[in-house]
């Protein structure tokens, strides 16, 4: 029931039968980098911190 | 003085000011330049000459009325086809966009018209800005100035060719993963990716709405320093721009070199440096030292590699995501390669995007913390090989041609995940006589200290006076 859920959204994205060979290599590449990251998650920061981080790195602050 | 075309955009804005040239004079320069090297070089989607004429002649009547000008008063410009400008077109460089008109104008190109400067059309850019090449199976081939059989990079891809070209003076590009950086690099111009939130981007074309920025790409650097001054701030149409002073760039451009600490990195940024690249930037930093700057050699964190894989994570998801209503109901109306890069990002779930933008704040300090906690600027190159000739990075060239694509962005798009400033300078020519360019990394915010060093540099070296050959005047008959 789960997949057939995500597969009749994902049905909507026309997809020639090459990319559907090619897909996985590729996701599986990009999965990677979020995996080798997840020991960094930290479960009080959301996305928006980075523009924090961005402002109190910046030229002038400590 | 030097023939019209052949001026620096501040150079242009001066003698316009002080009435030793008209704008209008320059102008029908830079419409003489465009008439004779778009058809060979194919860097303008659509014109707009006579508005541009009757806007230079209004320019020159407020010259001759003592009025109060701008900074870039008269000067003619024209930029990437993606900055939004009411009533005008903005075709994206696609078909799906072929026809679009928006009913607002951008808050970058606003405040250019408020300089005085003066639009001259709708630049060469890849479909949705979406590669790094400069391929558009929608337009004709744009073609490097340098020599046309070798790509022009994107997807800023006219912006860079008409810069260098002198047809226009200045132009803005938009950079996700280098598309700024690599167009200015190939053509032998500068161009800056400001930092993350400098410049608004409300009206610009969202192609990765976390790693998009506007930039400028121009002759010189304090060219750059000039349209930057122009463009950032604060605006309220856009949540991301920061209210962040904006310095006088122009003013510390001359600040000089001494104890200036410019990083080499040993890591990740020379991986498949080939030695001809390598030779260029080394040549380089010769130059900076003997200006007074101090080279420090040091490695960058480990985590660049990461971010090099999170990067395409980010970008896709949400490329994704602004395309899917048209990838759905308009699908052959992509061209295949873009069509292709756009698929990946549907597959990606929620949580993984999620994380890839929950440790960036992460990512950031621990490279700002191990980078600038010990250098002023981080020196790199920005393609790691001599240019590609266009047959080379078509996908008919196949696995090769993908390890291409890969490669001439894998310098850049690490600092687009990271939100920091980057600038790309000139330093000489290949053995094909192609140009070459390093990149230089600053702090968030610090784009000034980039100009200043660019500045040196270039002054030093006067590779901004080099011109393509395609350029010149023809020889009288």
């Amino acid at each position: 029931m789960l997949v057939a859920a995500q597969n009749a959204n994902l049905q909507t994205i026309p997809l020639p039968s090459n990319r559907v060979e090619e897909l996985p290599t590729e996701l599986n590449q990009l999965f990677a980098a979020v995996l080798a990251n997840r020991s960094r998650l930290d479960f009080d920061v959301e996305p928006a911190s980075f523009l924090v981080s961005l402002f109190r790195r910046g030229k002038g602050s400590a | 003085m030097r023939e019209l075309p052949f001026l620096s955009l501040t150079e242009a804005a001066a003698a316009i000011a002080s009435r030793e040239v008209s704008s209008e004079e320059v102008v029908g320069a830079c419409v003489e330049q465009i008439e004779r090297l778009d058809p060979i070089l194919h860097f303008f989607i659509w014109k707009q000459f006579d508005e541009a004429i009757a806007a230079a002649k209004s320019a020159d009547a407020k010259v001759a009325d003592g009025e109060p000008l701008g900074p870039l008063h008269g000067v003619p410009l024209a930029h990437k086809d993606m900055f939004y400008m009411a009533g005008k077109r903005a075709t994206c460089g696609s078909k799906i966009r072929r026809e679009f008109r928006p009913t607002y104008t951008a808050t970058a190109m606003q405040r250019l018209d408020d300089a005085g400067a003066i639009n001259l059309g709708g630049l060469a850019m890849v479909e949705f800005a979406m590669g790094p090449h400069g391929f558009n199976q929608h337009l004709e081939q744009c073609r490097n100035p340098w020599n046309p059989e070798h790509i022009p990079c994107g997807s800023s891809s006219g912006s860079g060719v008409a810069v260098a070209a002198r047809a226009v003076f200045g132009s803005l590009g938009s950079d996700t993963g280098g598309s700024i950086r690599c167009p200015a690099a190939v053509s032998g111009v500068v161009g800056l990716l400001p930092t993350y939130g400098r410049v608004s981007r409300h009206g610009m074309m969202p192609m990765s709405f976390s790693l998009d920025s506007g930039g400028p790409l121009a002759r010189t650097v304090r060219d750059c320093a000039r349209l930057l001054g122009v463009i950032a701030g604060a605006d309220a149409h856009d949540a991301t721009c920061r209210n962040v002073a904006v310095p006088d760039y122009e003013s510390e451009l001359s600040a000089g070199m001494k104890g200036v600490r410019v990083g080499v990195p040993s890591t990740y940024f020379y991986d498949g440096v080939t030695p001809e690249v390598r030779a260029a930037l080394e040549a380089s930093l010769r130059v900076l030292q003997s200006l007074g700057a101090e080279i420090v050699p040091l490695p960058v964190p480990q985590s660049v590699y990461e971010v090099a894989e999170l990067h395409p994570l980010v970008m896709k998801a949400e490329g994704a995501a602004n395309h899917g209503n048209w990838m759905r109901e308009r699908s052959a109306e992509y061209s295949d390669q873009v069509r292709n890069r756009l698929q990946a990002g549907f597959f990606i779930p929620a949580t993984a995007y999620i994380e890839a933008l929950k440790v960036r704040s992460q990512l950031l300090d621990e490279f700002v913390r191990d980078v600038f906690g010990k250098v002023d600027v981080l020196h790199t190159p920005v393609l790691p090989m001599p240019v590609p000739t266009i047959a080379e990075t078509m996908p008919s060239n196949g696995v090769a041609y993908l390890d291409m694509v890969v490669a001439l962005t894998r310098n850049t798009k690490v600092v687009n995940y990271l939100g920091l400033p980057a600038l790309s300078v000139p330093c000489g020519f290949d053995a094909g006589e192609l140009p070459m360019a390093f990149q230089l990394i600053g702090r968030p915010f610090d784009e000034s200290l980039l100009f200043r060093v660019g500045h040196a540099y270039e002054s030093a070296t006067n590779w901004p006076r080099k011109v393509p050959n395609i350029a010149q005047a023809p020889a009288s008959e």
